[in-house]
């Protein structure tokens, strides 16, 4: 996808920018302050209809402003939509193509960006519902039932939670069941996912960094994998009942996995410097980004934000050696000008406004 | 100028439908105003009637003005295959595409437990005596594709395994998450025709 031009109007420190945009590479920069990080965030915010850097809606409103738009031009698949977001305290709301979009699910399955910011390096710092939700959404996008299987499932673990909580175990055998049969269907898809992660994760890792070790997520069910099986699941789930009704919640099941990168074996929490937790979060994304492209033939939007000022200068020449090789519509902020010749755009930002 | 006691106490009474915000209950209420008498006697009457008249079926619970309803009384329908749907309302799409020959049991709603709904709530035991007193050799679950629709249905299939030779569910055709009442004839009819055995 690309987006070809950009409107921010009364977004964080913008009062309002208008743009066209490069297909190629978009590089902006500006000393700190000025508003490069905010940009992005509004190009990330209309493919993914979040921030990367909050949840709370009125922290991107403009100062004593009630509301902030966002517009642009998106293009996938040869197909050119018009996307507006106007954004409140209250929430968002979108139109796609001039009319109001209702099944945001649908939006967020066609549209997409992957960010690498300063904040990522703690994916795998962070607690285990943050991986859980980024995976969700590539996973999704990779496979439109898995975001049905979701929301079931969700509607599921609802009920068997409440049951825990009012104590009436006599149901529960009913929803250990339904239960199983998502959770099945869940679990195959995510370790299908990860395994199809890790065809290209080592090498991409080493194309990066020069470093020759194997990378490797590793998923970590909570449910015993069992080979998929329905029967053994529920087994499972039946046997946890004690422990269930002592949380007072289900304690078995696909909203409890874990993912872990491995280095050479080696438990991401336990061993990983800081630089190892930034290029490995890279290699990660960029392997989703071949995934994406060779499977879905997908190209989504890529935003690295203050990237080359956080890697060292041998990995920052792999890096750039890498992108040079990328066909995605590519957003880069810096401090500087690029060191390099890149094909595509520069600008500068200097208060709220490109000059 | 404050609205007219009498019209809003109308627009208020529209209020409470489903669905039906303050704005649509206005308009509701203003084209009201623009009725002839007849008219609005007539909306009254029907709105009386259907009080006075519709009932829940005694045999299957369906909405009926004679009881038993036309479809239980019905001599050339198979009194021997019992469709069974969450809602009274979910009979009549059905109906309507005319592909089902039996009979049904509605079971006012479905296993719920974050809504307090659980088997006991439901329309169930009705339900074991017409298995119980009648020959009825296939029971179809026609609850809707949710989670609470596929739960009941689950629940459904536990309970009256041993007691009903033949147990099949709606198969193909109604999108996941949907509900029967949107769904048109065309897909009710594959999905009653494909409907698979699950008491196997
Ligand atoms: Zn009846």
């Amino acid at each position: 996808m690309i987006i070809r031009n950009i409107e921010v109007s009364q977004f964080r420190n913008y009062s309002n920018c208008k743009t066209k945009l490069s297909p190629a590479v978009n590089w902006i920069y500006g000393a700190n302050g000025q508003g490069k990080t905010n940009l992005v965030e509004a190009v990330y915010y209309l493919c993914n209809l979040e921030s990367f850097r909050t949840k709370k809606p009125a922290l991107l409103l403009q100062e004593k402003k009630s509301e902030a738009v966002l517009k642009a031009q998106l293009e996938r698949t040869k197909v050119l939509h018009s996307v507006q977001v106007n954004i409140t305290k209250k929430g968002r709301q979108v139109l796609l193509d001039h009319a109001p979009s209702r099944r945001v699910s649908e939006y967020i399955l066609s549209f997409m960006a992957l960010s690498f910011t300063p904040e990522d390096v703690n994916l795998f710092r962070s607690v285990p519902q943050e991986r859980r939700k980024f995976f969700n959404r590539i996973i999704a996008f990779n496979d439109s039932l898995y975001f049905k299987n979701i929301q079931e499932y969700t509607k599921i673990v609802a009920q068997k939670n409440s049951l825990l909580r009012q104590g009436k175990t006599v149901q529960i055998p009913l929803w250990n069941e339904m239960l199983a049969g998502s959770a099945a269907k869940l679990m195959k898809l995510r370790s299908d996912f990860v395994a199809q992660i890790n065809l290209h994760l080592s090498g991409i890792f080493e194309g990066l960094s020069g470093r020759s070790e194997s990378l490797k997520l590793f998923y970590k069910p909570s449910l015993n994998i069992a080979d998929f099986n329905e029967n053994n699941y529920l087994l499972q789930l039946d046997k946890s009942l004690p422990r269930d009704l002592q949380y007072g919640f289900a304690v078995l099941g696909p909203h409890r996995d874990e993912y872990h990168l491995l280095l050479d074996g080696k438990k991401d929490k336990d061993y990983f410097s800081q630089g190892e937790f930034r290029i490995t979060n890279l290699s990660l994304k960029m392997t989703i980004n071949r995934l994406l492209y060779e499977r879905y033939k997908f190209y989504p939007v890529l935003i690295f934000d203050d990237l080359f000022s956080e890697l060292d200068a041998e990995v920052n020449k792999h890096v750039f050696q890498f992108f040079l090789e990328l066909k995605n519509q590519i957003f880069i902020t810096s401090t500087s000008k690029p060191p390099h010749s890149l094909p595509g755009k520069i600008f500068q930002v200097v208060k709220g406004q490109l000059v | 100028m404050q609205i007219p006691v009498a019209l809003e106490r109308l627009v208020y009474e529209f209020s409470r439908f489903p669905g039906v915000g303050r704005k649509t209950a206005q308009r509701l209420a203003f084209n009201i105003l623009r009725y002839t008498s007849e008219e609005t006697q007539n909306l009254a009457d029907a709105l009386v009637q259907v009080k006075e008249q519709i009932r829940y079926c005694s045999v299957c619970s369906g909405f009926t003005d004679v009881d038993p309803c036309s479809i239980c009384s019905h001599t050339g329908r198979d009194q021997e295959q019992v469709c069974v749907v969450e809602q009274p309302n979910n009979i009549f799409p059905i109906e309507k595409s005319g592909v089902f020959k039996g009979v049904y049991h509605v079971l006012m709603g479905a296993i719920s437990p974050l809504d307090g709904i659980g088997p006991e709530q439901l329309n169930l035991h009705k339900l074991r005596n017409r298995i119980a007193n009648k020959n009825i050799n296939e029971m179809i679950i026609a609850t809707n594709p949710t989670v609470k629709g596929e739960a009941t249905a689950l629940y459904l299939q536990h309970e009256f395994a041993g007691n009903i030779s033949k147990i099949t569910r709606l198969a193909c055709g109604i999108p996941a998450g949907g509900d029967l009442e949107y769904v048109d004839d065309i897909t009710l009819m594959e999905a009653f025709s494909g409907r698979h055995t699950i008491n196997t």
